[in-house]
């Protein structure tokens, strides 16, 4: 019996996006973007670890700032092996709008595959868009991407617009509040995870943080892959720490 | 009409790191009139979908006993069953198909004395039940003058002429980890069939693959192009070294893929002196 190697050619993985957006208008500056700096900075080797726990998931990360106007921090996504966080400052007002504009481009197809895996998209603000913000969701929750991604936002103080984030997010559960820097290192924490529940459905990831809800068949929104009762509750705050 | 027909269903490597079984399903049938009839199903394996494996064996089985029970109707009458495929394939035949694989979960469920969940008003939520064993259902049957084929949700049907392979059903693609399933109210709308009128080239290959194989290549044209490629190595080798390797390819390909579980069923004829030109 001849030894045969195997016909078909090369093999891959699934791609996984994962985007942070990152609010960087002027309300930002000080203790919220440093603790921003310092949170996602830290998610890094918690994420690489999930994704060595998972090789047939290829998790690439990217990072949209917006502020007066927006900029993807690396021209091409990251794999995570090679990912290292750029600390952002903070100044300017918030286009948010021109986010969503910029996102809905790179959530076309292409430059996305259609055999990647839902991509998960996490959007932080502390305000209100500056900018006509609307047309620009309404278009990125049109594509078929940008229906089926896991979005999520965290809600910075008590200033930010919960509305608008709740309209990203299609689901008023997945709009993390932190009005407080430990509330906020948590919830980016909380966050980080989803890269890692989105490759296995089926399974109940091993680390705490994010678990699984399955969504009823032929559910289009990617969010309701996250189970919103692990999300971390709010500490209760001491008048000082409340942004 | 000379056939070799097998395949194997493979646990997928993201299932063996975690423990859990494989979900795919498969079953083959050559029948004494010459035609040959395939089916595979893909569990979904998801928390709501516990049962998702038993699923998809009742799926593969009903394709068979459907379509056995028709052929055994229309026997000695190929045309007759051809024209009622064509005509019946995306409506009766596809709600039967529905039917008889609900009517049979519910017995399974029975039988093993599972509870039923209930609704807001203490009624038997049938929809839930079903979702616990939801499935696809890839089924292809092969005659000496027609094919047929079926199909709800992903995986893919595949034949391959002159080299170059080309699916025999194109469905709706939804992105990402979502299908549609034999358990949604109404499935058979989704159901997809195809019927069609073949003359053999020398030789061809068709392939039912759950989506564990297409997802681990990076385009369509790259899984395409690797179905195609086990056409060439079955002229090359033939049918026994194929048959005995594929387990490892399948392994090698999940493993190194999309770490899904693998089924790949295999109809190859290589052909005698038949006119040539493929299917039409």
């Amino acid at each position: 019996m001849p030894d045969l190697k195997r016909p078909g050619g090369e093999l891959a993985s699934r791609p996984l996006h994962f985007i942070w957006i990152v609010d960087c208008s002027g309300s930002m500056k000080g203790e919220k973007i440093s603790t921003v700096n310092h949170a996602i900075q830290s998610t890094i080797p918690e994420m690489a670890d999930a994704a060595n726990d998972n090789p047939n998931a290829r998790l690439l990360i990217r990072t949209l700032k917006f502020s007066s106007g927006a900029n993807w921090v690396t021209a091409d996504p990251v794999p995570i092996e090679e990912f290292a966080w750029d600390d952002l400052d903070a100044d300017g007002p918030t286009d948010m709008g021109k986010a969503f504009e910029m996102l809905a481009a790179q959530l076309t197809i292409p430059p996305m595959s259609d055999r990647a895996l839902p991509p998960v998209l996490v959007l932080l603000s502390d305000g209100q868009p500056t900018d006509n913000y609307k047309k620009n969701l309404e278009h990125l929750l049109k594509l078929p991407w940008g229906r089926k991604a896991v979005r999520i936002a965290i809600s910075i103080g008590r200033d930010a617009d919960d509305a608008v984030l709740e309209q990203f997010t299609g689901n008023p559960e997945l709009v993390l509040q932190a009005n407080n820097p430990q509330a906020l290192v948590k919830m980016i924490k909380w966050a980080s995870t989803a890269a890692s529940v989105v490759p296995s459905p089926s399974v109940t990831p091993k680390q705490q943080g994010v678990q699984m809800a399955v969504p009823a068949a032929g559910e289009t929104n990617g969010s309701r892959m996250l189970d919103t009762k692990s999300i971390p509750s709010e500490q209760k705050n001491v008048p000082e720490d409340v942004w | 009409m000379e056939y070799f027909v097998f395949g194997r269903s493979i646990r997928g490597a993201a299932h063996i790191r975690e423990g859990t079984a494989c979900q795919d399903s498969c079953r083959k049938t050559l029948r004494g009139d010459g035609s040959v009839i395939l089916a595979a199903a893909d569990g979904h394996g998801s928390k709501a979908s516990p049962y998702s494996r038993t699923g998809s064996r009742i799926a593969v089985n009903v394709f068979h006993r459907v379509m056995g029970s028709l052929c055994d109707s229309f026997e000695g009458k190929p045309d007759k069953l051809f024209s009622y495929l064509s005509r019946e394939g995306e409506s009766t035949l596809s709600r039967c198909v529905e039917t008889e694989w609900k009517r049979r979960v519910i017995k399974r469920h029975r039988r093993n004395k599972r509870p039923f969940t209930l609704g807001s008003r203490g009624e038997k939520d049938l929809g839930a039940l079903y979702r616990q064993y939801g499935t696809t259902l890839l089924g292809l049957m092969v005659t000496p003058t027609f094919l047929f084929a079926l199909q709800i949700g992903d995986g893919d049907i595949c034949c391959v002429r002159g080299g170059r392979a080309e699916k025999v059903i194109v469905t709706e693609k939804i992105l990402g980890v979502e299908t549609h399933s034999l358990c949604r109210e109404n499935a058979w709308e989704k159901i997809g069939t195809v019927t069609r009128r073949v003359r053999f080239a020398q030789p061809t290959l068709f392939t039912l693959t759950t989506d564990g194989f297409a997802n681990s290549y990076g385009s369509e044209e790259d899984f395409l192009a690797a179905v195609g490629d086990y056409r060439r190595i079955l002229i090359d080798y033939g049918p026994g070294p194929v048959k005995s390797h594929l387990p490892v390819w399948l392994r090698e390909t999940s493993d190194m893929g999309c770490g899904d579980d693998i089924t790949m069923l295999i109809a190859y004829l290589p052909g005698d002196k038949a006119p040539a030109d493929g299917i039409d």
